[in-house]
């Protein structure tokens, strides 16, 4: 998280931050991503190569300190126009049962959260049920009815997702550090991030990382009512921003293990 | 952690001393005083790679050592004089670097 640097440029293989006089540096092979925030910052083209190569993303922010685009590598991986052609040649059922099991996954993460935050049991068994009754590709949209069971559970039966409140502002916030990591993986791995398997955008050139990161949502949102809403009540301060970011170095268990996102 | 000790006599060994310092800098390796350099690696199988690669470009006379420590070890460092450099306290060994 780099906030109103002077210069950032490469030295070695290593991005050297330069901020009032002082220097530091850090390895490029450590870096996952890169947040930055400020107006005056100054970097170079040859800082950008080096990053894409090295598949670091890059979230930039806009005045308001929101987090307004990703930038990410393009093309690094070895193979990929043979990740590339299998991936136009995936077919209708196969994507269909992918988001089938992406949908059922963020399900019950969310039932997780309900029964982390001790949510009423009614609500708990009502999510169940959508998840007992999600159809291939989710046709019948249990998805939706989901996320209204569950976000008024979290925040009151008049909460909704375009309110303009801390709440959304914290998850827009968080969702689009899980995007950036998720774009950075997609790319990386030679996938087009453009062609989902449900996600259909035509304006948006992420569709594949919108389908994929839908399961880690919920891990945000148990997150930010654990760790940011109890302490940073009033707006997003800076150390709630760097707290959303560190969401990252978070350890979390898939399958009873131990894992880290980045 | 990096220590050396360099010949600097000829043109020769001091083209080999900049080739060698260079490839620590690469490496990510970050000075803490004069010819003493430390990298942080997440695991212990990283260890192996990094002492390859500066094997490579290690001059054959002179006096380079590598010595591996955990972090805890490291952090426990005492300063009878001197303190930790800002580059250490901004990056040091976090995850999140927030400068």
């Amino acid at each position: 998280m780099i906030k109103d640097g002077d210069y950032l440029r490469l030295k070695l293989d290593n991005l050297e931050i330069e901020k009032s006089g002082q220097k530091f540096s850090i390895p490029l092979s450590d870096i996952a991503t890169i947040t930055l925030e400020g107006n005056i910052l100054t970097l170079t083209t040859k800082l950008l190569a080096k990053l894409a190569q090295h598949n670091i993303a890059v979230i930039v922010c806009d005045n308001k300190y929101v987090p307004c685009g990703i930038f990410t590598g393009f093309g690094q991986y070895h193979r990929t126009a043979k990740r590339n052609l299998e991936q136009i040649a995936w077919s209708e059922k196969l994507r269909d049962e992918v988001w089938t099991a992406i949908i059922r996954q963020k399900l019950s993460n969310q039932k997780s959260v309900l029964l982390a935050v001790d949510a009423e049991e009614e609500r708990v068994e009502k999510l169940q049920e959508l998840i007992d009754n999600i159809q291939l590709a989710d046709a019948t949209n249990r998805e939706g009815h989901a996320a209204k069971v569950y976000f008024n559970s979290l925040y009151g039966m008049k909460f909704t997702r375009e309110q303009d409140s801390l709440e959304n502002g914290a998850m827009n916030y968080g969702y689009t550090i899980i995007r950036a990591y998720m774009a950075r993986l997609v790319t990386s791995l030679g996938l087009i991030p453009t062609l989902g398997v449900f996600h259909r955008n035509e304006f948006n050139s992420f569709n594949l990382v919108d389908d994929l990161m839908e399961p880690f949502r919920p891990l945000m949102d148990w997150y930010i009512l654990e760790k940011i809403l109890p302490k940073y009540p009033k707006y997003l301060t800076w150390e709630a921003r760097c707290q959303l970011i560190d969401f990252l170095n978070q350890p979390y268990f898939y399958r009873g293990r131990r894992q880290r996102l980045i | 952690m990096c220590f050396f000790d360099l010949p600097m006599e000829t043109k020769q060994e001091q083209k080999y001393y900049r080739v060698f310092r260079k490839k620590l800098i690469e490496l990510g390796f970050v000075m803490v005083q004069e010819s003493v350099y430390v990298r942080t690696l997440p695991n212990r199988s990283q260890l192996t790679k990094y002492e390859e690669q500066l094997k490579r470009v290690t001059p054959y006379n002179g006096l380079v050592e590598l010595m591996y420590v955990s972090e805890k070890q490291f952090n426990d460092r005492r300063f009878l004089t001197g303190e930790k450099a800002p580059q250490e306290v901004a990056v040091g060994n976090n995850k999140m670097v927030i400068i």
